[in-house]
């Protein structure tokens, strides 16, 4: 029988704990899904007793990136995205859930992928609880460019599709210069939502193709300018930012949706309030 | 067993040059002739069949030749294509599943083959409840119903100032358009749309691609890249149907190169 999990990359930097939200986010997948979790992490020395399987790797990252605590703080810190590429290499199940540490589990629809038969699962919407046009950089990479896929979860079996998937990844991040310019990428920034539509792109061939096909459910997300300001077992209190106005907020209470909490110090800030 | 081929006008050298391209595209996917209808000298060696004629069309889309395929296709079974198209794929599947005597495509894509809902240039036919036919690639085979479908057309290409009064009565063309002259003879004649497995149609008019930003000609904003092997990329996504290129600098000495070493191997 081939062994199923999920797969979290937390590597923490001066601001933001990212093993923390692993670990929350374990418990919760625990509770809602039923599934181990392992950690990939550079982090030494810390209590990680609550996870199936700690890998360790090293890293050293020059990507800096803003990040909002709402629509009026920012920091420009350090950002360990790499090494997501490796997910495939690095897992210890054959069927494997990578997330994002960031997403706040509420419903069991992510089990659902393992009963699929498609081998890889990505989403390519998600939907933003802001009220407002969906910015063209969760569209496509560039306007006349390819669509975008959220890195953000990734369902994948072990089979040698994906291992050549996963090996692209690998050379798209190692050669991420010339990507970027070929696919008329505005930040030279790595990001693996980039990575990972590039490699879709090229493994159907230049064309829209059938090799990723969506994720159960439905995906929501907060940018990092609006602001998580509860957990309560399903149940999310959000302060959704006014793009049109940066002294005002809507709130939002949410019920059984999954959501992508980009504005990771109000999910750290949520997850001691626990 | 019936005749088969492609026919394609060009009328000035412009067009010519096209329609040269446009048959080289064909030679290298396609194993069926292709005939020019042309008031030029063409390159013969390439063309089936050069049908020449010498009274120039002044109208901007020359409808009264095109009007006319029916009449010059020296084939029983006729793809017609405008000569600013290029032929990706092989037709063989299209022209043996083919379950029907007369077909015009009412949809078209972008080059990321997302299916065009825009009607920025289709206001004549949304306004008006026009089939949403389009000229640059359609198929007829000749028989008596088509016949008189052709004829219909013909009559309607020379009196199109009284059809579009009857037929067109918002956003009415100041000129023919051939597009709308098929619009109002299909819709005369009770054309039915049918799903069916014909090749997209990538019809590369800059308003229509879904970009935020467009710009006034597609090439300003896509790059176009031609392999040795003729495969085309717009962008970063291949082409393999048909593409209906629309702007004259497309065509350029190296992309004809490019076709000419592929038809020859």
């Amino acid at each position: 029988m081939s062994s199923k999990g999920i797969l979290l990359f937390a590597r923490n930097n001066t601001e933001i704990d990212y093993i923390k939200q692993a670990k929350f986010l374990a418990q919760r997948a625990k509770e809602y899904l039923d599934l181990p979790v392992s950690i990939v992490t550079d982090t030494a020395n810390t209590d990680l007793d609550g996870f199936d399987k700690v890998i360790t790797v090293s890293s050293d990252e020059n990507n800096v990136k803003s990040f909002y605590d709402g629509q009026n703080y920012k920091s420009n810190i350090q950002w360990k995205n790499s090494l997501r590429t490796q997910a495939y290499n690095l897992t210890p199940y054959d069927e494997t859930l990578l997330l994002d540490t960031d997403i706040v589990i509420c419903n069991s629809n992510f089990a659902e992928c393992f009963d699929n038969f498609e081998d890889f699962q990505i989403y390519k919407n998600s939907i933003d609880l802001v009220d407002r046009e969906t910015d063209l950089e969760f569209l496509r990479l560039a306007d006349s460019g390819i669509d975008f896929y959220w890195a953000t979860c990734v369902f994948f079996r072990k089979t040698a599709v994906n291992k050549l998937f996963f090996d692209l990844l690998i050379h798209i991040e190692q050669n991420w210069d010339h990507y970027v310019k070929a696919y008329g990428i505005l930040t030279s920034n790595f990001r693996n939502d980039y990575v990972f539509s590039i490699g879709i792109h090229i493994i159907n061939g230049f064309k829209p193709g059938s090799f990723a096909k969506s994720l159960p459910g439905k995906l929501y997300h907060i940018t990092d300018k609006s602001v998580l300001k509860e957990i309560k077992n399903e149940e999310l209190l959000l302060l959704l930012e006014d793009p049109t106005d940066t002294q005002n907020n809507t709130l939002l209470r949410t019920k059984g949706i999954n959501v992508h909490a980009m504005n990771k110090f109000s999910l750290n800030r949520c997850i001691d309030e626990q | 067993m019936s005749s088969r081929g492609f026919l394609v006008f060009a009328e000035g050298e412009q067009y010519a040059r096209q329609a040269y391209l446009l048959a080289l595209s064909l030679k290298f996917k396609n194993n069926y002739p292709v005939s020019i209808v042309t008031n030029e000298a063409v390159k013969d060696n390439i063309f089936d069949q050069v049908i020449s004629y010498d009274t120039a069309d002044t109208g901007r889309y020359r409808t009264s030749i095109r009007s006319r395929a029916y009449e010059l296709s020296p084939y029983d079974e006729t793809i017609v294509l405008d000569s600013d198209c290029i032929v990706l794929t092989c037709l063989d599947y299209f022209w043996n599943l083919m379950h029907r005597d007369l077909y015009y495509p009412t949809s078209v894509y972008s080059y990321r083959k997302e299916l065009v809902t825009n009607d920025f240039y289709r206001k004549t036919f949304t306004a008006n409840s026009l089939p949403n036919c389009y000229n640059a690639f359609f198929y007829f085979k000749k028989t008596e119903v088509n016949k008189t479908f052709y004829d219909l057309l013909n009559l309607i290409n020379e009196n199109w100032k009284e059809f579009y009064t009857a037929h067109c009565k918002v956003h009415t063309p100041t000129e023919p358009s051939m597009d709308v002259n098929t619009a109002i003879a299909l819709k005369i004649s009770g054309y039915k749309e049918t799903s069916l497995t014909a090749p997209f149609l990538v019809h590369m008019k800059p308003l229509i691609q879904n970009w935020k930003q467009p710009s006034e000609m597609w090439t300003h904003k896509l790059g176009v890249y031609v392999n040795q092997y003729c495969q085309v990329k717009l962008g970063s996504y291949t082409q393999d149907t048909v593409l209906h290129y629309v702007e004259d600098d497309f065509v350029t000495d190296t992309i004809i190169e490019r076709f000419e070493k592929c038809a020859i191997l």
